[in-house]
């Protein structure tokens, strides 16, 4: 196949129609541009969902029955807040709420209802009626709360001087092409706090989806451009030549057009995570590209063009073919994820390696021949830093291969040692901390958090196994009994239940002394069908549904990562099932439960990734060395900086979530690269010298030049992800880069002396 | 033979008069006046005006879950109208007890649904007033079409009360004021229309 694929590459380069082909690649490309341009963001973050057909049935089922459940939360502090005039400004913010298109209500300390004592039984009333005087305002919010402890949290803090406005957006509102509009007039509103010496905080699932929009635009705009001049330098530092600068980024150019135009045409939309694809592309389509240029330019070849690509082709042809399939394997093993976004990027850079090769395959040796080729090797003058390179590889050469069994024992250790941390590793995403710190939305959500309490709500729906009417005594006694257990777990900060108003209707109904449950199945049938009537539809049919069948607990968390979100929702449902018993059927949902569950499922998935990854990139290894034994040794040095990597991020506490939890399948797939050149370079040697040391040696220093270029080139362009929005890809990036260059110390290091202990007599 | 025969004719007749009576008032109204029973802006019911034979009544027919409360409502404006020391308080606490009671019984027969809110109770009350008659009925009604539209296909009475004629007279006045919003005027226009013995309907002056 190779033979078959170097006379198709010399035909390309070399044939009287070579034209033809570029004319048609240049067509291709404009027609790329073209599509890409219809190429969309995914700002609702679905794409970071499983996709699971029960999860968007519940979810449906909860929407349908009990309304959209993306509310907007604004907060802040106002020392002046239970005064006339404090009052009146949130009443002004919530007028102009309102009144802005998409706001379907509001909530807030001025248009709240408490339940009160009429003539005739209950009553809705304001909690507090304007005009507000300054003599009792104070006194009557003081007394409001303490009738109603449940605003407590919700709309107050207790020291009566934060306080929050709820917005609920329309379905329609919260989609992609109206939300900017929505919450660019919510900003508008909250200006006029802003011009009164106040700082108002907002948050919530739609702020967030608006944030991760823009976050994605500012990177897509930023990374690529910043990864072409990194890498830019990176290679001109290597090759000191301009067309050897541009003819690798051209391609690696060509690559991002052509892998984003396939997403456009395949109307698949940018996330959080394939917005990283533009760097990551570009690194991986440059890698071939170095190697080429490298034998090109320094690998000693005839000096004519045909017989300098024959020896090229000879040399490279089949290791580079094997570390573009090593590295696309790598990537499409994370086609496994339930996560289409995962699923998305691996697959995309599965196709941009395989791309990538195939054009550095053509236009790297047509580029090569124009433009050097009246040139000499020599006029390309070595990289100034290879003096320090070669220094390096000496240390690395004298120490693996004077003590080669030193050698493995320490690195087996270290990794060992740094693999001890992955005990502590634990799986966690946290859409806010995903943003870096600093950014509004997660200092606005924590001031909340501190401040207000319980900015993140995990929802659960109540319905009897019988799907019957929640109409007797004993279903909110027991309710309201599990909504008491709740409230004494730490990460809860309130619940909020029907059964709390409930118990205010009993006791303003019938005159009690204080806020108790019916025990009679008539009264509650009563309190209910006061309800069904009662003018606020809208708040009460977010507690319940209309057929009365379905009730909704919105229990509000402190700003707490899935972990913690997981195991508050296991401890609920376990406490469910002792206070409401086999009689009823407890689900939790919302966004924050699913992306909780995701995530939990996402590692387990990322886990079969890497080892699905692993056995194809072992296969691949083994096909290649045409040896068992060599193939196992292959992998011992690549298993290795995955291992000290997972340890690593345990030492540092960071967190396994949608982002680090790809680097091991994704790193598994570049790591291998430099073995295959090492290992394909030793064996050339071994055949010649027939001595494992100085095959190893020679191979240290003629091929381990192009691996160090190689490995600066992959990390850099990696590294270049540093710069993005997002937590998960910064730290995908630094550890990916980070698992390079321990991938290349032990390449140099590790490779070299199992090589040697297998080889030698 | 014919003594039986005739003695079971009898008895149909009789039981017709008795137990089917109510059926009979749904006899072709003639409904002069309407207008809505509201509880919060919610449309709950509605009070007409109508002549059935020689006597004018006022009809107000109630659909609500809330009965007890609408009940609760009614008892009270009765009492700051009917104070013990005026003539005819009498009369309002007997028609607010047979109130009570036949809303007791409403809810006690009430359907309970077994998926949504429950269906309303309805409550019928009837202030007729003309010829030598003077009463107040209590009962319950049958819609048909939409529920809004307040097309009475049935009226079941549970309770008559013969009451004090001035009572009733003046209570049927009251009504129209309170529910329909009508002056003195209006109403005095809308009585006469009804050719109904001015003595009954008059304003009571005081």
């Amino acid at each position: 196949m190779t033979r078959r694929i170097a006379s198709l590459v010399e035909n390309l380069v070399f044939a009287p129609w070579r034209w033809i082909p570029l004319a048609c690649l240049a067509l291709v490309l404009l027609a790329a541009a073209w599509v890409v341009q219809s190429l969309e963001l995914d700002p609702s973050n679905e794409s970071l969902n499983l996709a699971d057909a029960d999860r968007i049935a519940t979810l449906k089922r909860f929407q349908a029955l009990l309304g959209n459940d993306e509310d907007l939360l604004i907060a802040w502090r106002d020392p002046a807040l239970a005064t006339p005039t404090g009052l009146e400004r949130v009443a002004q913010l919530t007028e102009e709420l309102q009144k802005i298109p998409g706001v379907t209500a509001v909530f807030s300390l001025t248009n709240a209802l408490q339940v009160a004592r009429g003539e005739t039984g209950a009553e809705l009333k304001p909690l507090l009626a304007p005009p507000y005087e300054s003599a009792t305002a104070g006194t009557e919010l003081r007394a409001a709360v303490e009738r109603m402890p449940e605003f407590l949290g919700w709309l107050l803090s207790s020291d009566l001087t934060v306080t929050a406005v709820w917005v609920s957006l329309s379905q329609e509102s919260t989609q992609f092409q109206h939300l900017g509009r929505s919450i660019a007039s919510i900003q508008t509103v909250l200006q006029g706090l802003r011009a009164q010496g106040l700082v108002p905080h907002l948050t919530g699932v739609p702020v967030q989806k608006q944030a991760v929009t823009a976050y994605i635009q500012r990177d897509e705009r930023l990374l690529l451009p910043l990864a072409t001049a990194v890498l830019g330098v990176v290679v001109w530092l290597h090759f000191r030549h301009i067309v050897a600068v541009v003819l690798p980024l051209a391609v690696a150019g060509m690559t991002v057009l052509l892998v984003h135009a396939v997403l456009a045409f395949l109307h698949i939309r940018l996330n959080a995570i394939t917005a990283l694809l533009p760097p990551i592309l570009l690194v991986l389509a440059l890698t071939p590209c170095i190697h080429l240029l490298h034998f090109w330019l320094h690998g000693g070849a005839p000096r004519e063009p045909r017989h300098r690509l024959r020896a090229m082709l000879e040399h490279l042809l089949w290791r580079c073919l094997l570390c573009a399939a090593t590295t696309a394997c790598g990537f499409a093993a994370l086609a496994v994820s339930p996560m289409p976004a995962v699923r998305e990027f691996g697959l995309a850079a599965a196709l941009g390696t395989l791309a990538g090769f195939a054009l550095a395959l053509w236009l790297v040796p047509l580029g090569a021949q124009a433009f050097f080729v009246a040139a000499n090797a020599s006029t390309t003058s070595p990289a100034k830093g290879s003096t320090l390179v070669r220094w390096f590889l000496h240390l690395c050469g004298r120490f693996s291969l004077n003590r080669p069994w030193s050698t493995v024992i320490v690195a087996l250790a270290g990794a060992g040692a740094f693999s001890t941390g992955t005990i502590t590793l634990r799986n966690n995403t946290d859409l806010v901390r995903f943003l870096k710190p600093g950014a509004p939305l997660r200092e606005d959500t924590f001031w909340i958090d501190r401040h207000l309490g319980g900015p993140y709500p995990l929802e659960f729906v109540v319905e009897a196994s019988d799907g019957r009417r929640l109409a007797k005594a004993a279903d909110w006694q027991r309710i309201a009994a599990w909504s008491e257990g709740a409230r004494e777990i730490a990460t809860v900060r309130g619940v909020l239940s029907l059964a709390d108003l409930l118990r205010h209707v009993h006791a303003a109904e019938f005159g009690l002394g204080g806020a108790v449950l019916p025990s009679e199945d008539d009264v509650v049938e009563e309190l209910l069908d006061f309800l069904a009537v009662a003018p606020e539809q809208q708040l009460l049919r977010r507690l319940i549904s209309a057929d009365q069948t379905l009730t909704r607990i919105q229990v509000r968390l402190r700003a707490v990562g899935t972990a913690e979100v997981m195991a508050t929702t296991d401890r609920l449902l376990s406490l469910a099932q002792v206070q409401l018993g086999p009689e009823y059927h407890v689900h939790a949902t919302g966004p924050l439960y699913f992306l909780a569950r995701d995530s939990n499922q996402l590692v387990r998935q990322q886990l079969q990734s890497f080892g699905l990854s692993f056995l194809l990139v072992g296969l691949l290894m083994t096909v290649a060395v045409g040896s068992v034994r060599f193939g196992a040794v292959a992998l011992v040095p690549n298993i290795l900086p995955i291992a000290m990597t997972a340890g690593l991020l345990g030492f540092l506490q960071i967190d396994l979530s949608t982002g680090t939890a790809m680097i091991a399948a994704a790193a598994m797939g570049l790591v291998v690269d430099d073995t295959i050149h090492y290992i394909g370079a030793f064996r050339q040697n071994l055949g010649r010298t027939k001595d494992p040391v100085a095959a190893a040696w020679q191979t240290t220093l003629g091929t381990g030049p192009a691996l160090v270029a190689n490995n600066v080139v992959l990390v850099a362009g990696f590294w270049v992800g540093i710069a993005g929005s997002f937590l998960p890809t910064l730290y995908f990036s630094l550890f990916t880069g980070v698992t390079l260059l321990l991938a290349l110390l032990c390449d140099l290091l590790v490779t070299p002396a199992c090589l040697v202990l297998l080889t030698r007599k | 033979m014919r003594t039986p025969n005739t003695l079971l004719a009898f008895g149909l007749i009789f039981v017709s008069c008795v137990f089917l009576w109510p059926r009979s008032i749904l006899a072709t109204p003639d409904v002069r006046y309407r207008c809505p029973v509201r509880a919060a802006d919610t449309p709950i019911g509605e009070v007409r005006l109508l002549t059935r034979d020689e006597a004018v009544v006022v009809q107000t027919l109630l659909r609500t879950v809330l009965m007890r409360r609408v009940v609760a409502e009614i008892r009270k404006k009765e009492e700051t109208n009917w104070p013990s020391s005026r003539r005819g308080s009498e009369s309002s606490r007997q028609y607010v007890a047979a109130l009570e009671r036949v809303q007791r019984r409403l809810w006690e027969q009430r359907a309970r649904s077994t998926r949504g809110p429950n269906p309303p109770q309805k409550l019928a009350i009837e202030f007729v007033s003309g010829g030598n008659e003077a009463w107040v009925g209590v009962g319950t009604f049958d819609l048909q079409g939409d529920p809004m539209h307040f097309n009475l296909s049935a009226l079941e009475l549970f309770e008559r009360l013969d009451l004090d004629a001035h009572y009733v007279g003046e209570n049927i006045r009251l009504i129209l004021a309170d529910a329909c919003q009508l002056g003195e005027e209006e109403i005095d226009r809308l009585l006469r229309g009804t050719s109904v013995a001015p003595s009954t309907v008059l304003p009571e002056h005081h």
